[in-house]
């Protein structure tokens, strides 16, 4: 069995020679050219809401701003003075740190406002090249009653969900989380997105909203 | 093992296999800050890493310095226990669509089966080298009572389907029938693992899982022969959605390279050999049943974790030992060092 073993191992380490080494080139190429990209799109989770309809827990999508850095420094520097009259991103990057990060993808700002969002958007439709990215996201809140805070339970994100693990976001975690789509889409050389190829391997379903048996006051 | 060498031991808190073993923990908690430094909490990650070290090397001490006489009782009680959690889990813990119903405490998630996997081992061992002794005298009987004490420990993952898992434990256990110094028991057995594993094809093919492949290779290629450097993997952190976690392999072989990765391999592959050499001077069969199996467990993981990232084999979610945010595993793997570390020292007592 150990001959097994180690028969494994060297296949693993073949492939590995095989992928980063030998047919390096050609993946690198490859990614700078058309292929398909598989994303993954988080369901929305659904409202925990108390007997009149009064929210007592809810999910807000949030985006984040991701820019693919230009090779060239005067291009990344074009780009980030046309980014910078636009919105502010945030503190710690700098016109002098993006000459660190030329041709790789950073993560400018990790919470868009609705401003700034707007003020991007002439940006992006313009943006040919696709060097910027906008990602969504959800984050979970409660309401601020402390010992209903208890009651109402938490959730943890897996894969983009949220899943309920305690109090009524576990009971009817079922109902509450939707199920997150797949789709498969294809990206041009540079990294255009051809929106026509898309293909839905998994429809995204949102959450329902869940009524509890109780009113917020005579909990209180 | 001669007793000076046994005396040696014994002054030192962990022999060189367990500090490798505590060395490759710190390893795991550079892999999750590595893929985790570009989100808004990294240091939170690197943290919950950490934290999931302290019991793991308390594990490992545990298990390496327990007394023998201890040591099967704990065996047997532990496992009878997490053989009755598996069951609890699966009605009362968290359940997710992707994964076996797990326990969550203050962020910390305990998943059974990784942690069961030591104790199924263990007493895998114990029924093998039973059952090997009455072969003889009814063949039938003998053959069949492994394969009912593996499907006893799969029922509930193939009830609540968590194929990676299944396939860790009907592989552990398919090497040590393969060891196995009895002819009449292997066809039955290979047979019934035949059928487990189709069970777990089948499953994964009845709901195929998708991984992003063209973005994992390249992300692996960009790492190229030198790495990228730490902190530097940004192709995998920018382009495979949740690098932190399924992939998490993939975007450190970015920063490590093909020499990180292959020194990761050839040290799994040591761990195997040192295994097997120590199995191979056991007299007691128990004991060589058991040192096989449970070395089978961490390198089976991941080697498979490695093939599925790889294309080699198709996804089935195969937890990747220490590297993993999964402190479960990490649990078990340390735990599974310490037993082996434990009979190893003390070859001199047999467990049977």
């Amino acid at each position: 069995m150990l001959i097994f073993f180690v028969a494994w191992a060297l296949l693993i380490v073949f492939r590995l020679s095989q992928i980063m080494v030998i047919e390096r080139r050609h993946h690198l190429e490859s990614s700078s050219q058309d292929g398909w990209r598989i994303e993954y799109i988080p369901a929305g989770r659904g409202r925990l809401l108390d007997a009149k309809g009064l929210p007592l827990a809810w999910s807000t999508r949030h985006f984040r701003l991701i820019w693919q850095v230009p090779r060239d420094p005067r291009d990344a520097e074009k780009e980030w003075d046309e980014l910078n009259m636009r919105i502010q991103p945030e503190k710690h990057w700098n016109r002098d740190k993006i000459r660190l990060f030329l041709d790789r993808q950073i993560l400018l700002d990790n919470d868009l406002s609705g401003n700034e969002f707007q003020a991007l958007a002439d940006m992006l439709e313009n943006n040919s090249e696709q060097s910027f990215k906008i990602e969504s996201y959800f984050k979970r809140h409660k309401i601020a009653v402390s010992k209903l805070g208890e009651r109402i339970g938490k959730t943890i994100l897996r894969n983009g969900t949220e899943h309920g693990i305690a109090g009524f976001e576990k009971s009817y975690d079922n109902t509450l989380r939707g199920t997150p789509g797949v789709i498969k889409i294809f990206v041009r050389h540079g990294g255009e997105v051809v929106t026509e190829s898309k293909q839905v391997l998994q429809e995204v379903q949102p959450g329902y909203d869940v009524y509890l048996p109780f009113t917020l006051n005579v909990d209180r | 093992m001669d007793s000076s060498h046994y005396n040696q031991n014994r002054k030192s808190a962990l022999s060189p296999v367990g500090w490798l073993c505590v060395l490759f923990g710190l390893v795991g908690c550079l892999t999750v800050m590595n893929a985790t430094w570009n989100l808004d909490t990294p240091y939170r990650h690197l943290a919950g890493q950490a934290l999931w070290l302290i019991p793991a090397v308390a594990a490992l001490l545990f298990f390496t310095k327990c007394p023998r006489k201890w040591l099967t009782k704990i065996m047997f009680i532990g496992g009878a226990l997490l053989w009755l959690a598996l069951w609890f889990s699966i009605f009362h813990g968290v359940q997710t669509e992707i994964e076996f119903p797990f326990f969550e405490f203050q962020g910390f998630n305990l998943r059974i089966p990784q942690l069961a996997a030591p104790f199924f081992a263990f007493s895998t061992a114990w029924i093998l080298a039973k059952t090997d002794l009455k072969q003889e005298q009814k063949p039938v009987f003998y053959t069949i009572i492994p394969a009912i004490w593996l499907f006893a420990w799969i029922l509930p993952m193939l009830i609540k389907p968590v194929p990676g898992m299944v396939f860790t434990y009907a592989c552990a256990f398919a090497v040590c029938i393969a060891c196995s110094s009895s002819r009449t028991t292997k066809p039955t057995i290979t047979l019934v693992l035949i059928a487990m594993l189709f069970t777990v094809f089948a499953h994964i093919c009845a709901a195929p899982l998708e991984l992003p492949r063209q973005q994992l290779e390249r992300a692996l290629a960009s790492g190229g022969f030198w790495g990228q450097s730490l902190g530097q993997s940004t192709w995998a952190l920018y382009t495979i959605p949740f690098p932190n976690q399924c992939s998490i392999i993939a975007t450190f072989g970015e920063s490590i390279g093909l020499l990180g990765l292959a020194s990761l391999v050839l040290a799994v592959t040591a761990w195997v050999v040192h295994g097997y050499k120590t199995s191979g001077i056991q007299t007691d069969p128990m004991q060589r049943y058991a040192i096989i199996a449970l070395v089978s467990i961490p390198a089976i993981q991941f080697f498979a974790h490695l093939a599925v990232i790889l294309g080699l084999i198709p996804p089935m979610r195969i937890p990747l030992p220490i590297l993993d945010t999964n402190g479960s595993t990490t649990i078990a793997t340390f735990a599974i060092v310490g037993i082996v570390e434990n009979i190893r020292k003390n070859n001199i007592q047999p467990m049977s």
